[in-house]
């Protein structure tokens, strides 16, 4: 039987990251998979794709992950974009709002890439005002997620972690922890990602995603790409069973974004993660 | 230590020119060089970006094939990073960078079938149109010095190729061919059923909409639809506009500066 939860609140079950490919064949086989979540940028445009997305969330809670506002500038965040945001939000109602604890913008320039910040109290009362406001106009608590990093800066004077738990202090906004990040910048900056996990504030934690990254070897090292284009791997699978028990029963993604593979290889990769789930509350119970 | 000002300026010109030499002092690459850390983040970006002008723009990467395509696309993004978040948003001023790329020269229609792909771009990701009602253009007080605004998902464009049959062709989805010709068309692009619908209209009857949808008043615009034919028929003209639902509002004449 296929089970469709309410769409009004996010199941701690595994979802799937809605893709263009897919969305014909989810339409089509309403799979019982906990919930979904899409790049509202991608949907502020075409009005059939934005038409698409809410008939689809009568039947699954939606959640609009963000890419694009960029909460890290100094130079602020675009007022445009969150308008379109806010009016999303509005027509949608979803689940949840998340974005991500990066830049990618200056000076109306955007990468469209996620850069890590530098961990100083600076870029911290910089990241801290612009997650007001944009929890301000949308009038509501956001996720904020943890980057994958490639590089650090010498001048950051805290550990990522403490960056996230103060940004969280100060703000009232939760954590969407990426176990896939804390393992790819745990490799590239050579960090111990228990230790990572163990220093979050496991009450702010409202989201966990998971995905599968790229190995490129740079000069006979080996340097992990967040390129969300694989299966998880094992060692990431190892995390998230320490992530359920730390932080108990929370909904989980599936991210993949290249190299899109069948609908029914993220529908597996969800399931596994909800088998994980359920062990640990088993065992707890 | 740079202030956070200084050194996302400084990294958005890194991955602009590939030069990480000014932030060599402030990145920890943990056994890699800045220039090998800041050189991933600029192949993220590199890849994000050539991807999105590929998807905007599939007939121009079937015309000069994938690589000629990222040749030029990485040339492109040098000069143009986006000014807005949205990927579908981006590229808009890409068939003006291929009038002026020497090593597409041998190409002189290409320009013109990417701003057709652009228009055909622009009218799918525009908002929906509420059309103006007879009832309410009736109402009206029409006369010369008055606007028909055409909803946002109506463009007019002219090229002195036939770009519409090179397009239909190069589309992803067919495997046309076709001999780009020196044929002058006027094409209008417009969202409808479910996609884009592009089609030749006649000299007048492009220039009376071509100008209207350009902000031109209705006198204006007449004048240019004579101009292309003397024996226009100006009232089927707009008759048929409204039939196909394509004016949004009629606007009262611009008001004289003081």
């Amino acid at each position: 039987m296929t089970f469709f939860p309410s769409p009004h609140v996010q199941p701690a079950r595994c979802g799937i990251g809605l893709r263009a490919p897919h969305m014909a064949e989810i339409m089509s086989r309403r799979p019982g998979i906990g919930w979904l979540e899409v790049h509202p940028e991608n949907y502020m445009g075409a009005p059939a794709a934005a038409d698409a997305l809410e008939r689809l969330r009568n039947d699954y809670p939606l959640s609009l992950h963000g890419v694009g506002l960029s909460l890290g500038s100094a130079d602020g965040i675009d007022a445009g974009h969150l308008s379109r945001l806010r009016a999303l939000t509005h027509r949608l109602e979803p689940c949840r709002v998340s974005e991500h604890m990066s830049w990618s913008a200056h000076g109306g320039a955007w990468l469209n890439d996620l850069v890590p910040l530098p961990y100083t109290e600076e870029a911290l009362s910089v990241i801290c005002g612009n997650v007001d406001r944009m929890q301000t106009v949308l009038g509501r608590q956001i996720l904020v997620e943890n980057p994958s990093s490639y590089l650090s800066y010498r001048h950051s004077t805290m550990p990522e972690t403490v960056f996230l738990a103060e940004l969280v202090r100060r703000t009232g906004c939760g954590i969407l922890c990426d176990v896939n990040n804390i393992y790819v910048s745990a490799h590239n900056l050579g960090l111990d990602p228990q230790d990572y996990l163990r220093t979050l504030p496991p009450a702010s934690v409202g989201e966990i995603h998971l995905a599968g990254h790229a190995r490129n070897e740079i000069d006979g090292q080996v340097m992990l790409i967040d390129d969300h284009g694989g299966r998880v791997i094992d060692p990431v699978w190892a995390l998230y069973r320490d992530a359920v028990a730390r932080f108990g029963p929370v909904p989980t993604m599936i991210e993949w974004d290249t190299a899109l593979p069948p609908l029914d290889v993220l529908l597996d990769e969800a399931a596994q993660a909800d088998a994980i789930a359920e062990v640990r509350h088993a065992r707890a119970a | 230590m740079p202030a956070l000002l200084d050194l996302q300026r400084s990294f958005v010109g890194a991955i602009v020119s590939g030069d990480a030499s000014e932030l060599a002092e402030a990145v920890a690459g943990h056994g890699f060089t800045s220039e090998q850390c800041l050189q991933v983040y600029r192949n993220n970006s590199f890849i994000t970006l050539t991807e999105a002008l590929a998807a905007t723009y599939p007939a121009i990467v079937r015309l000069v094939d994938r690589g000629f395509f990222n040749f030029a696309a990485a040339q492109y993004i040098a000069g143009h990073l986006p000014d807005r978040p949205c990927l579908f948003e981006y590229g808009g001023s890409f068939p003006d960078f291929l009038a002026g790329f020497a090593p597409a020269a041998d190409y002189p229609f290409l320009p013109d079938v990417a701003r057709l792909e652009w228009a055909v771009n622009v009218a799918w990701n525009a908002p929906v149109r509420t059309p103006l009602t007879f009832d309410t253009l009736a109402g009206a007080a029409t006369s010369a010095g008055e606007t028909l605004r055409l909803g946002l998902d109506a463009l007019y464009l002219s090229s002195a190729w036939n770009v519409d049959e090179i397009w239909r062709a190069n589309r992803a989805e067919t495997d046309m061919d076709t001999t780009p010709i020196s044929w002058p068309v006027r094409l209008q692009i417009r969202r409808g059923g479910p996609g884009v619908m592009v089609e030749r209209l006649d000299p007048a009857t492009w220039s009376l909409r071509a100008h209207l949808a350009g902000g031109g008043t209705l006198g204006h615009a007449a004048v240019a639809a004579l101009a292309q034919d003397p024996d226009f028929d100006l009232g089927a003209a707009l008759r048929a506009l409204m039939v196909e639902c394509l004016p949004v509002a009629i606007l009262p004449p611009p008001q004289p500066e003081a």
